[in-house]
């Protein structure tokens, strides 16, 4: 039985996923979601085999939704943009349905579906963070620990620090942890924004007050709420080159 | 729908090719526009639409508003994980016509682009029947968005 949450924000287009499953008796529906928020919360809730996912959604999207999970259930976009349905396989979704539906393709994608339901070795799910982008990142998405989750948006992030395998996002003196490597993060912001000024520190460079030297060949940056961040050699060329 | 649609298309071919129509047409296919939006967002998408009497019969150019409601849609109820209300209102004081169009609308969505389009077009045309007199301004704060239309009668 393939356990399966339906995910858009549009009721018209839920139900007719969930017309086209019915018709599909290998199939279960366990959870319909409306938006991002309702789709982590499912996918943790019910470890799903399936998961059809929309892409434009508010506040979360279908990429950021992806980056949020902690199963890796296979997931079909459904989507009504040609552009993201090929982003699809970059984040290693099996597949995409384009709006509008049609029934026999869905029927093609789930036959696709219920040949990889049997096999256990597919590569794991990747969320919008590792996937190639086309324009710097507007928002990042954090996850915490009690499963709530948080949208800040770039333009209130004021730096964010290496911890281990983890980064500390600080927004308006409030620290976020997600599980990412700094360099991830580094290369998917605006370059014209934020600058990697040391090896363990990406800060916005809105937030920066002055940069002082520190020692020989050291220099700190001191942000505008007084926090003091230090500067590497190279990190500082970097600023030069932007300021 | 499908009719509602056919039916939309053909009233703004029509209404389209006109130099200039009243505010009751317009409104009328915004309604028509709005309905078919019903349909997708469901509960999410409210509207609000009051046109004063002595409004309605004023002329405007034709889909002066049917596309800054697109917007208010496009990118802003649909933005709201809770959807919201499409306020629009429409009075006439001293000779002036004045339009209203709120929505709410998630000030970190991540598109906000293709906006802007759909507000210069709309202030060209305004401008272009108006020679100057008529003004359309748009401002965001606080989650709501805002059209005003200021057009001499």
């Amino acid at each position: 039985m393939i356990r399966t949450v339906i995910v858009d924000d549009e009721q018209p287009a839920r139900d007719l996923l969930r017309e086209f499953l019915s018709a599909d008796e290998d199939c279960e529906i366990v959870a319909e979601c409306a938006n991002g928020f309702e789709a982590v919360k499912a996918v943790a809730q019910h470890d799903p085999d399936l998961l059809l996912l929309d892409i434009q959604m508010p506040k979360l999207d279908g990429f950021e939704v992806l980056e949020l999970l902690d199963r890796s259930p296979i997931v079909v976009f459904v989507t009504a943009h040609d552009e993201h349905a090929l982003r699809a396989f970059e984040v290693h979704a099996l597949d995409y349905l384009l709006k509008p539906l049609s029934q026999e393709r869905f029927r093609q994608v789930m036959e696709r579906v219920k040949r990889a339901a049997g096999h256990h070795d597919r590569p794991p799910l990747i969320g919008l963070a590792t996937s190639l982008r086309a324009r710097p990142l507007q928002r990042v998405v954090v996850r915490g620990d009690d499963g709530a989750i948080q949208v800040v948006p770039v333009s209130r992030l004021d730096y964010v620090e290496a911890a281990d395998d983890a980064i500390l996002i600080t927004t308006g003196g409030v620290k976020l942890r997600k599980q990412q490597p700094i360099g991830e993060l580094a290369a998917q912001l605006d370059p014209d924004r934020f600058v990697r000024i040391h090896r363990a520190y990406v800060v916005n460079i809105e937030r920066i007050e002055k940069i002082e030297l520190y020692a020989k060949d050291s220099r700190v940056a001191i942000l505008r709420d007084g926090t003091r961040l230090p500067v590497s050699r190279s990190g500082y060329q970097r600023l030069r080159e932007l300021l | 729908m499908a009719q509602r649609l056919a039916d939309f298309f053909r009233l703004i071919l029509r209404l389209g090719a006109l130099e200039r129509i009243t505010l009751a047409e317009e409104i009328d296919l915004v309604e028509r526009y709005l309905a078919i939006e019903k349909v997708r967002f469901g509960d999410r998408l409210t509207t609000h639409i009051r046109v004063d009497e002595e409004a309605s019969h004023c002329m405007v150019p034709p889909l002066l508003l049917q596309p800054l409601v697109e917007n208010a849609v496009r990118h802003g109820v649909a933005s709201m994980v809770e959807g919201g209300t499409i306020d629009i209102a429409a009075t006439l004081e001293n000779h002036m016509l004045r339009i209203l169009i709120d929505n709410p609308a998630d000030p970190d969505r991540a598109d906000a682009r293709g906006e802007g389009i759909g507000i210069e077009n709309a202030r060209g045309r305004l401008s272009a029947v108006s020679e100057g007199r008529a003004m359309l301004q748009a401002r965001e704060a606080e989650g709501q968005f805002r059209v005003v239309i200021e057009l001499p009668r």
